[in-house]
């Protein structure tokens, strides 16, 4: 269809509004207009890139800032050691159980019963072996093969209280002794190099949906040009596939999802790792090492490194005995006793960047010496999802409510009215406050109950609207005719009704997103909000009020500033493009 | 219209009603029983010598924290005070038979049982009122030059520039820029204004000149930070309202009549697009008190929402309750009040 592409260029010349209705050689419908409209403002499109940015750098966040590797070939001979070691200390309270028998054990006043405290031996006991096998090869290991099922055969027996179990156990306890000799690192036993994907593992089947997800969606441009041309232009058929390539999308990040957590399904933690404390005390010996552009947890801790203003700035420089060389931090001799006040030199660990560089702490760090650069970057997921989710469940609430009122009509429309106006006079921050505030974070968490009142709060603007939209819609010829025809009121109002009045309710969504997340930050502000250690932008602010430590504040609220900013402007482009009615 | 009055004003019972309810549960479901912790906080009551059972038991009867939830809620609501030396027909001696919230008692705080709630809401509220009123002037004051002018030059290079820095006004979060704005104009900005308070600390010494000045100087950021959301907000409406005008036929006449643009744009136009304007005042007002709370914590004023903070941090179940409630009662008259202006603004708008 050349003959199209010509028009459209000419259109562009010609820039009149309506005219490319006359012109177009085919008939666009809805959103061929809205994406049109959409794509005429350059700025709503990069405020459309700014926050699909934004939601990148959070979902990728572990794959950018973390204490983890991504690759580590090394040896590990501390944990090594300590594995062998631990062998005997498992087979050790196997006998003493298998000998004292159930009375020995007395299991009153025990939190484990006598075959509870028989059981986790079994995962000790692997667990040292795996940690052993990692550095040994497939020979070395072999006579450390038939431990295991030994040791599963006394327990076994002690469980069936076989006389000769005591003896066995004994046996099994010289043996282990034995092999603790045996496998002493030293010229006979050398260790091999583990290869190990630390930050891989860390990583949850969700967050690999979000990812893949996220991909696809970056990446969107580039392989919808691919789809269209082999679909010739043809805008008819354009349009049938534009739900089966949202269900692609989908289906790709699922079926990565899925991919993930049956083969590798990692799970999320909040720990630190202990790879780069034994990476820099040297009981790792690293042949390759593989860290993440920024190798600091978000939840890393560098006390030396309290509140350091952000490592590019000439006051944040600190020398090599731990103090700083200006500015206001600069240590002062203490009158009383004429010395400088204590301190600790700065640790530099495995694969971060030098004390003074710039990229050490990009942003500064708090009171614990946390990385705020990781912790904005963390921080993202919980307030940018928070804005979503809360909308997803006012949407629902509000859809339900004003298509329900809308297409009911008479008392129904009436009562449901009244119950709009009064959930409307409800003073919402101050409600939301007081619940978030006083609902312990144990029962509910803090987040989850921010999007649940945001959400029971917040859906009369939604349900005003598909109201008024409904009321309207239903008395047009389609709707009747949809109705004659016999479908029942469901399909009516979900596949006739609603899509119909979902212009407006898309424009309301793209601003309550941004509400939400302001409400969200502001919340955390006042410190009511997201405990420690997961972050959110608004607790982050919430960590220190002192002016001096400017870019505590500075930072965070910028990042909320620019995706609300971002989020208004969708909106109000959303509004111009799907609902030329509400223009303001 | 006096029937809708009256039927819109009884609508109001049943929502604060269910508000008070809502947030009376709120507050009493949630574990974390204030007689223990200010008991302990104490340090041992005097008149019970040291005693803590008898001192958290002591403090329960004085709140009836020990009785059930509906009666706690009744005691609240009033008109019968149901506590010991309540009303006789609750079991009470008589010597105190009237109290709770309909005859205006707010009941005291937990932590200072001598401070009365309505006192110490009304101080508060004589901080926070003509704060409020003042960044709503100031609203009005500059946003409505500002919605005619980008409104006459409408398409023009500086009508997008500022209908672009509204924009960036408009999703500024209030705490954030009330925290920037600290550190711009603060010791480690251009240290010209005092950030934080009311009053410098030695006010007592000043002269009552000298007090105006302080005073000046400290509310100048406040009243910026309250002032400009509800101030680019407006000058959106009014920039909306004024190009509506200036499209309607009469502007059309007045021009080829041979008016000066001056006369048709400020007599003409201007009193028919200034009156929306005039009727978001209601809905203005009460959630600026409402948002008070984040600037009063910000700024450190004490106002009632400072109060409000204070209360939720320390559990004064009375005090959020009173705030809570307030604000409650200004939201729905503020919504009120709209609804009524707009039918004396615009006599086609008719209830029944």
């Amino acid at each position: 269809m050349t003959e199209g592409v010509t028009i459209e260029s000419n259109e562009r010349v010609l820039a009149p509004a309506d005219a490319g209705l006359e012109l177009a050689p085919y008939a666009k419908d809805y959103w061929d207009n809205a994406f049109e409209q959409i794509g005429r403002r350059r700025l709503v499109k990069l405020a459309i890139a700014v926050l699909a940015l934004l939601y990148a750098s959070a979902i990728y966040a572990p794959l950018i800032a973390s204490d983890r590797p991504y690759v580590l070939a090394a040896k590990d001979e501390v944990s090594y050691d300590r594995a062998r070691r631990g062998l005997v200390g498992v087979v050790n309270s196997v006998h003493e159980l298998a000998a004292g028998g159930r009375a020995g054990y007395g299991e009153k006043g025990r939190q484990l019963s006598f075959e509870g405290a028989l059981d986790a031996q079994r995962p000790a006991l692997a667990d040292r072996l795996d940690t052993m096998a990692l550095y040994l090869t497939e020979e070395q290991r072999a006579p450390l093969a038939d431990l295991d099922s030994k040791l599963d055969d006394v327990i076994e027996a002690t469980l069936a209280g076989a006389p000769d179990a005591a003896e066995r156990a004994a046996s099994l306890r010289s043996q282990a002794r034995e092999l603790r000799q045996a496998f002493e690192v030293g010229p006979e036993v050398p260790l091999r190099t583990a290869r190990s994907f630390p930050l891989l593992e860390s990583i949850s089947w969700i967050e690999v949906f979000f990812m893949v997800l996220w991909a696809c969606l970056l990446a969107w441009p580039i392989w919808n040009r691919i789809w269209n041309a082999r679909l010739g232009h043809d805008r008819d058929r354009m349009r049938t596939v534009r739900r089966t390539k949202v269900l692609a999308v989908l289906a790709v990040a699922s079926l990565g999802a899925l991919v993930w957590g049956l083969t590798i399904g990692g799970s999320l933690t909040f720990a630190s790792a202990p790879y780069k404390d034994g990476l820099t005390a040297g009981t790792i010996q690293a042949e390759t090492v593989i860290f993440p552009p920024l190798a600091i947890g978000f939840a890393e801790t560098h006390v030396e490194e309290s509140y350091r203003p952000p490592t590019w700035t000439r006051n944040s420089e600190i020398g090599e005995d731990g103090y700083y060389v200006r500015g206001p931090r600069m240590p002062e001799i203490d009158k009383v006793t004429g010395k400088l006040p204590a301190t600790s030199p700065v640790s530099v660990r495995y694969g971060e960047p030098e004390r003074n560089a710039a990229a050490r702490h990009i942003l500064g760090t708090d009171i614990l010496g946390r990385d705020l650069f990781a912790r904005l970057l963390w921080g993202g997921r919980i307030s940018l999802s928070v804005g979503l989710i809360s909308t997803f469940f006012l949407l629902t609430i509000g859809i339900f409510v004003g298509a329900v009122a809308g297409y009911a009509g008479g008392k129904v429309d009436l009562m449901l009215s009244r119950l709009i106006e009064i959930v409307q006079s409800v003073p919402a921050f101050f409600l939301i406050l007081t619940a978030v505030a006083l609902v312990p974070s144990k029962v509910v968490h803090p987040i989850v109950a921010i999007v649940i009142v945001i959400a029971v709060v917040r859906w009369t603007g939604v349900a005003r609207l598909v109201r008024g939209e409904f009321l309207k819609l239903k008395e047009q010829d389609f709707v009747v005719a949809a109705r004659a025809s016999g479908l029942s009121t469901t399909r009516v109002i979900f596949r006739h009704v609603l899509p119909n009045a979902m212009g407006p309710v898309l424009v309301a969504a793209a601003f309550s997103v941004a509400a939400g997340i302001l409400t969200e930050s502001a919340v955390s502000f006042l410190g009511f909000g997201v405990k420690d250690p997961i972050p959110s932008w608004g607790s982050v602010l919430n960590e220190s009020k002192s002016a001096e430590h400017w870019w505590i504040q500075v930072f965070p609220g910028l990042l909320i500033f620019v995706t609300v900013f971002c989020y208004n402007l969708v909106g109000e482009g959303l509004r111009d493009a799907l609902d030329p009615r509400m223009k303001v | 219209m006096l029937q809708y009055l009256v039927r819109r004003v009884l609508w109001m019972i049943p929502t604060l009603v269910g508000i008070s309810i809502l947030v009376f549960s709120l507050i009493h479901l949630a574990p974390g029983d204030p007689a223990s912790f200010l008991v302990g906080g104490q340090g041992g009551d005097a008149t019970v010598g040291g005693n803590y059972d008898a001192a958290v038991k002591k403090f329960e009867e004085r709140f009836l924290l020990d009785r059930a939830l509906p009666i706690q809620y009744l005691h609240y609501v009033g008109p019968f005070n149901l506590g010991k030396d309540g009303h006789a027909w609750f079991g009470g001696d008589g010597s105190d038979p009237w109290g709770g919230l309909l005859v205006g008692d707010l009941g005291s705080e937990f932590g200072r049982p001598n401070v009365q709630i309505s006192k110490e809401l009304w101080k508060r509220l004589l901080v926070t009122t003509p704060l409020a009123i003042v960044s709503v002037m100031i609203s009005y004051l500059i946003a409505i030059p500002i919605g005619i002018y980008s409104a006459v030059r409408r398409g023009t290079r500086l009508d997008l520039a500022t209908t672009v820095s509204l924009f960036l006004l408009y999703a500024l979060p209030n705490f954030w820029a009330g925290l920037m704005l600290q550190l711009i104009f603060g010791r480690t900005g251009f240290d010209v204004l005092p950030v934080i308070g009311l009053f410098d600390k030695d006010v007592d010494t000043f002269t009552m000149g000298e007090r105006i000045w302080d005073l000046g100087k400290h509310v100048i950021l406040p009243i910026a930070c309250m002032s400009y959301g509800s101030f680019a907000y407006l000058s959106r409406q009014m920039r909306v309202g004024m190009i509506d005008v200036i499209q309607q036929d009469y502007i059309r006449t007045a021009r080829a009549k041979g008016l000066p643009e001056r006369t048709v744009v400020l007599k003409h136009a201007l009193r028919n697009s200034v009156i929306p304007i005039l009727t978001l005042l209601a809905s203005i007002l009460p959630i600026l008190i409402g948002g008070s709370i984040i600037i009063e914590s910000v700024f450190d004023i004490p106002g009632m929402g400072k109060y409000a903070f204070e209360g939720l941090v320390s559990r004064e179940y009375n005090v959020i309750m009173a705030t809570t409630l307030f604000s409650a009662l200004m939201t729905v008259v503020g919504i009120l009040l709209s609804d009524l202006t707009y039918a004396l603004v615009d006599p086609r708008i008719r209830y029944d």
